[in-house]
């Protein structure tokens, strides 16, 4: 077999054995459902995890901070772990009150950050989440995914 | 290099078209992206040996950045690249988070998990003897070799610039690589 036969035979098998599952392709359609409509993403620029720094202050564990930055508004995230479950505490700067909403593809869950910027949310399930942000003159944000 | 791509019942299939249309809202074009590229997504997923439901995460994941992106992709020419490269990353997040070891297959110049995490195929459904003689010479290969293999022979096809991107290699060592991972496939095969 030449190399371009040898191929062919791969691509098959590959096709034939190891195919993409249909109710993958069938969520992949519906993700568009997360189109962001109307707020502005907010890009993670720092994430403890990814450089291996780690926060040994915070009680239960080791804590991961993640900071997310739109413009001159940053939203940073401590995310640790309480009996199992996620706890997240936000901090948005400049620090004002505001409506967060933390999503993930199973739920939401909506808080008011306090005149500090701050709020928190707990017993979130592990997965995939993001935080969007009303302020009280209309203006939204919302992060970038990410994995917690 | 551009990737052919032929999806059956979306013809003329333009990445650029389908982005700015699917960034306001429409279902068809998205579906279409969703098609065009799974088989290539996966295939970066699956290379990293990860099992059906990890892999079914970085593919989910992997749309969900797509779908946050769709305003900013600056080259929609290479959103197979752009894909490919999420995937990648998605699936060494996933890697690390899982506490799982990410060595590197010094071999190949291929990174490459050396702890296999789940078959690579579903080998209830390989169609016949000669897919199962391919799939346990493939399985002798080196990492680094089958992962070249598992994206490069996706289905459709990817551009060395995509497989570039899926496996965080030099264009230029692609085909060398491709040549010597294939010689030694015939040769497990024929041994």
């Amino acid at each position: 077999m030449n190399d371009d036969a040898l191929g062919d035979a791969l691509q098959s098998m590959w096709s034939d054995a190891d195919p993409v599952p249909e109710l993958l392709l069938q969520a992949g359609f519906e993700s568009l459902a997360w189109r962001n409509l109307a707020g502005a993403l907010a890009r993670l620029t720092d994430d403890t995890a990814a450089t291996g720094r780690e926060l040994a202050h915070v009680r239960g564990g080791a804590a991961r901070l993640l900071t997310f930055s739109r413009d001159e508004i940053m939203v940073v995230l401590e995310l640790s772990s309480d009996d199992g479950a996620l706890r997240l505490l936000g901090q948005l700067d400049p620090p004002v009150p505001a409506d967060a909403t933390v999503e993930s593809p199973t739920g939401m869950r909506a808080v008011r950050a306090d005149d500090r910027g701050r709020f928190q949310v707990d017993g979130l399930p592990h997965g995939r989440h993001r935080v969007s942000v009303t302020f009280d003159d209309g203006a939204r944000l919302v992060t970038e995914w990410f994995d917690a | 290099m551009t990737t052919a791509v032929r999806v059956p019942g979306v013809t003329d299939f333009d990445p650029a078209t389908a982005l700015a249309a699917a960034a306001d809202g429409d279902q068809r074009a998205w579906n279409a992206i969703v098609m065009t590229y799974s088989g290539l997504v996966w295939s970066v997923a699956r290379s990293f040996r990860l099992s059906t439901a990890d892999a079914g995460d970085v593919v989910q994941g992997t749309w969900l950045r797509l779908v946050e992106h769709l305003h900013d992709i600056r080259d929609p020419d290479r959103l197979a690249g752009w894909l490919a490269t999420t995937a990648r990353r998605e699936s060494l997040n996933l890697i690390r988070r899982a506490g799982r070891d990410v060595p590197v297959d010094d071999v190949d110049g291929l990174g490459g998990p050396a702890a296999v995490a789940a078959a690579a195929v579903d080998e209830r459904l390989l169609r016949d003897e000669s897919q199962r003689a391919l799939w346990q010479a493939v399985s002798r290969l080196s990492h680094g070799c089958q992962r070249l293999l598992r994206v490069m022979f996706a289905d459709p096809a990817p551009s060395y610039e995509t497989v570039g991107a899926a496996l965080d290699i030099p264009i230029g060592s692609i085909g060398p690589t491709r040549a010597r991972c294939l010689a030694g496939l015939r040769s497990i095969l024929t041994g």
